[in-house]
């Protein structure tokens, strides 16, 4: 993405085979330099199924998330059914389109085809995606993700490894992401986020070097 | 004197005291009295069937009113007035496109018969207007798989196996039930659409006067059969009853 360094933050989304995994820093950044606040959260359930993670104005963000929750909530109820990433993704690229240019967005989860993951780009273009990466450590992240996954289909465990190492990477290599990092998996039991203890057995897993 | 209905059929918005709205009684005696419109689903696919008459020999048999292209995915077949069809058919063709705009998926076709049942029951209780004198049967192949839907002038809906309605919808139902099961292909299912549209009008039926449209679960399309193939299936079916 074009002005990566606008939306100082780095999330990660990737498909493993029975899934979804995303991972984020927790750095929230006010102007260039400021650490508004340490532990924000980036990766956001939108539905039993589904999540989203934001990079960018956190006003715009949240705003967003509200709308496709009560879009999510009601087409479920309406239709009896939970609505498709898909589906979920358009809602989010309508609005965005509607809006100025302020978010970058992953939107990802499980629904009757399987796993997948799209990418929203501030201007609200949709693009589906294996591995993709949002925010100023992107750079630093993809080029984690890039060289680690060239198999055709990963497993749980190592695709959460691989969006940590690459989270981890982007918090030593860009001002704007650190902290702390957070995990979320969705998978056809529903969504899930890494607990302080599972993510300590993966730091001892990833062994980085600083 | 008092009209039959004692003065409550003049006015739809109006329940009579044992409890029914005349009007829309009536709307359903005239639906009742069209020509049979049929929708057939299994886990395979979805046909509609409809016996649509020229009654003039310089009208042009091609141009039909009698089952819609909704969708890609979705079709309706109608009884009763075509005028009141075609304002619920422009409705659902509009939602449908909505739905792709707004989700990128084809819409639902239970959302869509909900939605056209919604407006139909507006129908039954505005003042100063009258009840759609339309029976629609939509068919269809969704997200979830092949469905068939009946929506009467009173608003309701319903999810069928067989259905149909108009004149003799009892015959084209019973005829179907015969050779039916859930899981039977498409090219049965369009011979039970043929087969019921023969039992039901005995005199009327034949490949110029029935119309037919398909779906299979291979190609989630719904497409309009042309005369050349009702008239291969009708002779193919015709002996069967």
């Amino acid at each position: 993405m074009q002005n990566a360094e606008k939306w100082g933050t780095t999330t990660v989304g990737l498909v493993y085979d029975r899934g979804v995994v995303f991972s984020t820093d927790t750095r929230v950044i006010a102007g260039s330099t400021f650490v508004a606040h340490k532990k924000g959260k980036k990766v956001l359930q939108i539905s039993d199924h589904s999540a989203i993670t934001i990079a960018g104005s956190v006003a715009f963000a949240q705003n967003l998330v509200d709308i496709l929750r009560i879009e999510a909530k009601t087409f479920q109820l309406e239709r009896g059914y939970e609505i498709t990433i898909k589906a979920l993704a358009n809602v989010a690229s309508i609005a965005l389109w509607r809006s100025p240019p302020a978010i970058q967005a992953i939107i990802g989860g499980y629904d009757m085809f399987g796993p997948s993951l799209f990418q929203i780009d501030p201007f609200g273009g949709i693009t589906q995606e294996n591995f993709v990466s949002t925010g100023s450590g992107s750079p630093v992240a993809l080029g984690v993700l890039e060289s680690n996954l060239k198999k055709e289909k990963v497993e749980e465990k190592e695709a959460v490894e691989v969006a940590v190492e690459a989270v981890l990477t982007a918090m030593s290599r860009d001002t704007a992401t650190g902290n702390d990092f957070d995990v979320a998996i969705i998978d056809e039991k529903g969504y899930r986020e890494l607990k302080e203890n599972e993510k300590n057995e993966i730091l001892k897993a990833v062994k980085r070097v600083s | 004197m008092l009209p039959p209905g004692m003065g409550y059929d003049r006015a739809v918005t109006v329940f009579s005291p044992d409890g029914r709205l005349y009007q829309v009684d009536y709307a359903l005696v005239l639906v009742n009295n069209s020509p049979t419109a049929f929708g057939v689903s299994s886990d395979k696919g979805v046909a509609l069937a409809g016996i649509e008459k020229k009654s003039d020999a310089l009208q042009d048999r091609r141009f039909s009113h009698k089952i819609f292209q909704i969708d890609e995915h979705v079709a309706a077949t109608v009884a009763g007035f075509s005028s009141d069809a075609r304002i619920l058919v422009d409705q659902a063709r509009k939602l449908a496109q909505a739905n792709r705009y707004f989700y990128d998926e084809p819409i639902d076709i239970d959302y869509l018969a909900k939605n056209l049942g919604d407006l139909v029951q507006s129908y039954t209780q505005t003042t100063a207007v009258r009840p759609f004198g339309v029976s629609l049967i939509l068919g269809g192949i969704d997200l979830i798989g092949p469905a068939v839907y009946q929506l009467d002038p009173a608003g309701v809906y319903n999810k069928y196996f067989i259905t149909a309605a108009g004149i003799n919808r009892t015959e084209a139902i019973e005829a179907a039930k015969k050779f039916y099961n859930k899981g039977i292909d498409l090219d049965r299912l369009k011979e039970i659409a043929i087969i019921s549209m023969i039992a039901s009008n005995k005199t009327e039926a034949s490949p110029e006067t029935i119309r037919l449209a398909y779906g299979g679960i291979e190609t989630r399309k719904i497409v309009m059969a042309d005369e050349s193939e009702i008239s291969e299936i009708f002779e193919r079916v015709k002996g069967k009853i």
